[in-house]
């Protein structure tokens, strides 16, 4: 057995390394970037900060290794893992990000990005066009920053709209991804609903005291990088964050464990683009998240049901 | 899921994987940055502070549209400013940031309290600050604290005032005054910074009051991290008036003002409408000829050209302190040196057709007295910087405001701007006692070039591995 299908046949190794950083690094690292202003006292806050950067640094060295990976199935990989690994040695030359070389590649990393969502979605079946809106939302994402980074304009759109259909659309993806009546699915239902339930708990109080609600307002847009331009959609994003990790715990149970580990990477760093992604990494996160979230998807590709349906069309025409 | 770690080339690479981890957080290795948010441009000539925005130069720069939000989101005085428009060049020596934000009601004659307690006849809005407290909270009078006096409606009581909101209680301090509108509403006189910490901790706080006699200062401030690494908070907070302050029976742990950032520092160069605008009419500080008046500053003036400045903050985990030897706003950060240093930022500030447009201009070295306390800023480097945008007639103040969310970088390149046709235009409706502006910039000839060259490569990228895979 070559070495290199050896370490493929161990994939589920490395997703599970990338899952585990992932959720660490935004527990500790990301989720730490709340406003001062909140009256929270974390405790053993600087020690929880380093172990997030250990992971943040995890998150890097095996999303890349991932993403090279995942190249066999989707080839625009090849290209993103590239793009990570040349943002690594840039980062070594002085000045690397005032060059106009620097500006290309962001907008190459934009292109790439966008490619590699529609490469995923054509080589999923037709039940991925329920992910179409988690597509968007990527895409949205990578264009809000390099609007602001390159253009310099910030790009006002309604984030959370986009968000709450792209949870929609997942959940109905999970529900029917596999068999719909199997112990797995029941089983992927019922996580679903008991992780959602107390954040539905959480919302009613929310929406009912309005301390808790100038509380999640400082805590949730700013640990997800979301701007609410009307501050009392707040229960919304509350709900939007509980259904979040519902569903990455049902794809978990169901057995589709790249696409709760995608929907992850995609959910806690899509929206950091709006403010324009500070660092490549998470520019490039949330497109490898698409990629992975329709990568366990099962039959006929679309690409393929679109050639045969032009194929067909041309033979009618051609024995009319 | 199935974790065959019995394979030996798997086992490796994952341990490889974690003391890589490992080690870069150790070293704490910078992961590869997207371009500057904000560049600033080389040009040649000087700022015209007394027009602000005039110079030749700033009409080949595009402006950078910023969105600001909520430092406390759901308070209705708390991001009231959308976004701010950004500019910025160097010319050598000087560094030059332009800014320009809608302001509907600009706040002239309003004193900065601090600057106000400087001088004795100091009279008219934004001497003291009035809070408004939640819709909902309602108060007692504990007659049982016999030593503790309070002021209702401008009468004065004998006993405790007690705050209550949806259960939960705030004793008040002795001496404490309230106003209860008509609607039920408490107003809050005179609040001290250790209270507004309570307030706030309590859900209480909804916000500064003010109305069309009874408002504050207009400000805008620029922070500068002064730390190591990439800073991820751009906050202060709220808190006493140093850590660990007692405060009627209460302890506050945190210094307000101080940065959340930890193991970090920031300078700050805050420009204030009613303290630092070289505007005589408008400005009550400089109408009072306050800051040529060494015998209550504490201060030589030093500034022959008589401008506008912006005034120099420092912050860390302990405290926001001043950085000069007085101590006008905050606690002064030296007791000696420091010769000119509030003074040392100058702006020219201008309100337009509903706009604000304010410049700082700064020389790029500090003298080596300053250094601890404000950026030494060279080419080459990144600076994280962040905004904050203050409307007082609106109820805005202090830690009330309008911010970005998190640092942006800011960089000096080498190149000037290309030019470019990006224009600012105002209109004004009939129907609105306000203007808008409505900003307009074409893309610049290098951003376009960009744009194609990036998406030309990325294309060719794809098609060859088309073609590889093809095959």
């Amino acid at each position: 057995m070559s070495l290199f299908r050896e370490i493929k046949g161990n994939f589920n190794v490395f997703l599970a390394i990338l899952g585990i950083s992932s959720f660490f690094q935004f527990a500790f690292k990301e989720a730490f970037m709340y406003p001062s202003v909140l009256p929270l006292n974390v405790p053993y806050e600087s020690q929880l900060e380093e172990l997030g950067n250990v992971f943040f640094y995890l998150y890097f060295l095996s999303m890349t290794f991932v993403s090279f990976l995942l190249g066999n199935k989707y080839r625009v990989m090849y290209l993103v893992g590239f793009s990570l690994v040349a943002s690594f040695l840039a980062s070594f030359v002085p000045g690397y990000n005032l060059s106009p070389l620097w500006y290309y590649f962001e907008v190459f990393i934009g292109v790439i990005g966008i490619a590699l969502v529609l490469e995923s979605l054509l080589r999923s079946s037709i039940r991925s066009l329920l992910l179409v809106p988690s597509a968007l939302l990527v895409v949205v994402g990578v264009i809000a920053s390099i609007s602001l980074n390159v253009y310099h304009q910030a790009l006002f759109a309604n984030y959370l709209a986009l968000y709450l259909a792209s949870l929609v659309g997942f959940l109905l993806y999970l529900v029917i991804w596999r068999k719909i009546k199997s112990v797995r699915s029941y089983a992927g239902l019922g996580v679903f609903l008991l992780i959602l339930v107390p954040f539905l708990f959480l919302e009613k109080q929310v929406a009912e005291n309005r301390y808790m609600e100038m509380l999640m307002n400082m805590i949730l847009p700013s640990v997800l990088g979301i701007d609410l331009y009307n501050p009392f959609q707040i229960v919304y994003l509350v709900f939007a964050m509980g259904m979040s990790f519902a569903l990455v715990f049902m794809a978990l149970v169901k057995g589709n464990y790249a696409a709760g580990i995608g929907y992850l990477m995609l959910f806690s760093t899509v929206f950091l683009g709006i403010e324009g992604y500070l660092l490549v990494v998470y520019m490039l996160s949330p497109v490898v998240g698409f990629g992975l979230m329709t990568y366990a998807d099962e039959g006929k590709p679309l690409w393929y049901l679109a050639r045969g349906k032009l194929v067909q069309r041309v033979k009618d025409k051609s024995s009319q | 899921m199935s974790l065959k770690l019995s394979s030996k080339a798997t086992i490796a690479i994952v341990v490889a994987l974690m003391l890589f981890s490992v080690v870069m957080a150790f070293e704490n290795v910078s992961l590869a940055q997207t371009s500057p948010q904000i560049p600033v441009y080389k040009v040649v000539g000087s700022a015209d502070l007394s027009n602000p925005g005039t110079a030749s130069y700033w009409n080949n720069i595009p402006w950078i549209n910023i969105s600001l939000t909520a430092n406390i989101p759901n308070a209705p005085t708390s991001g009231l400013t959308h976004y701010l428009l950004v500019k910025a060049v160097w010319n050598g020596s000087w560094l030059f940031i332009l800014e320009e934000w809608p302001s509907p009601n600009p706040a002239y004659n309003a004193w900065s309290a601090a600057a106000g307690a400087l001088y004795p006849s100091a009279s008219g809005p934004g001497l003291f600050r009035i809070i408004e407290l939640t819709p909902g909270t309602t108060y007692t009078v504990e007659n049982n604290y016999t030593n503790y006096v309070s002021i209702v409606n401008g009468k004065q009581v004998t006993g405790r005032i007690v705050f209550n909101y949806s259960g939960i209680t705030l004793p008040a301090p002795n001496g404490t005054q309230i106003y209860v509108m008509p609607n039920g509403t408490i107003l809050l006189y005179h609040s001290l910074r250790p209270m507004e910490e309570l307030l706030y901790s309590d859900g209480m706080f909804y916000g500064y009051y003010a109305n069309s006699t009874w408002y504050y200062p207009d400000r805008a401030a620029i922070m500068w991290y002064l730390g190591s690494g990439t800073p991820t908070k751009d906050g202060m907070y709220i808190g006493g008036k140093y850590p660990g302050q007692q405060f009627d029976g209460f302890t506050l742990k945190d210094a307000g003002g101080s940065l959340v950032q930890q193991g970090g520092s920031a300078n700050i160069w805050m420009w204030v409408s009613g303290a630092t605008w070289n505007n005589a009419t408008y400005d009550p500080a400089f109408k009072a000829n306050l800051w040529e008046n060494e015998s209550l500053t504490g201060l030589p003036y030093v500034d022959p050209g008589d401008h506008g400045f912006a005034v120099p903050l420092y912050t860390n985990n302990t405290n926001m302190y001043e950085v000069d030897t007085s101590g006008i706003w905050y606690a002064p950060v030296a007791s000696s040196g420091l010769n000119g240093s509030l003074f040392f930022i100058w702006t020219g500030a201008k309100y337009v057709d509903g706009n604000w447009i304010i410049e700082f201009a700064r020389p790029l070295a500090v003298p080596p007295a300053y250094e601890p306390y404000m950026p030494n800023i060279t080419v080459g480097k990144t600076y994280y910087v962040a905004f904050a945008v203050w409307q007082g007639p609106l109820g805005e103040t202090l830690f009330d405001k309008s911010i970005t969310p998190s640092f942006l970088t800011l960089q000096l390149v080498t190149t000037p701007p290309t030019t470019t046709t990006s224009t600012t235009s105002t209109s004004t409706t009939s129907t609105s006692t306000t203007s808008a502006p409505s900003v307009s910039s074409s893309i610049p000839s290098t951003t376009l070039d960009v744009t194609l060259v990036g998406v030309v490569i990325a294309i060719v990228a794809l098609i060859a591995l088309y073609v590889v895979y093809r095959r």
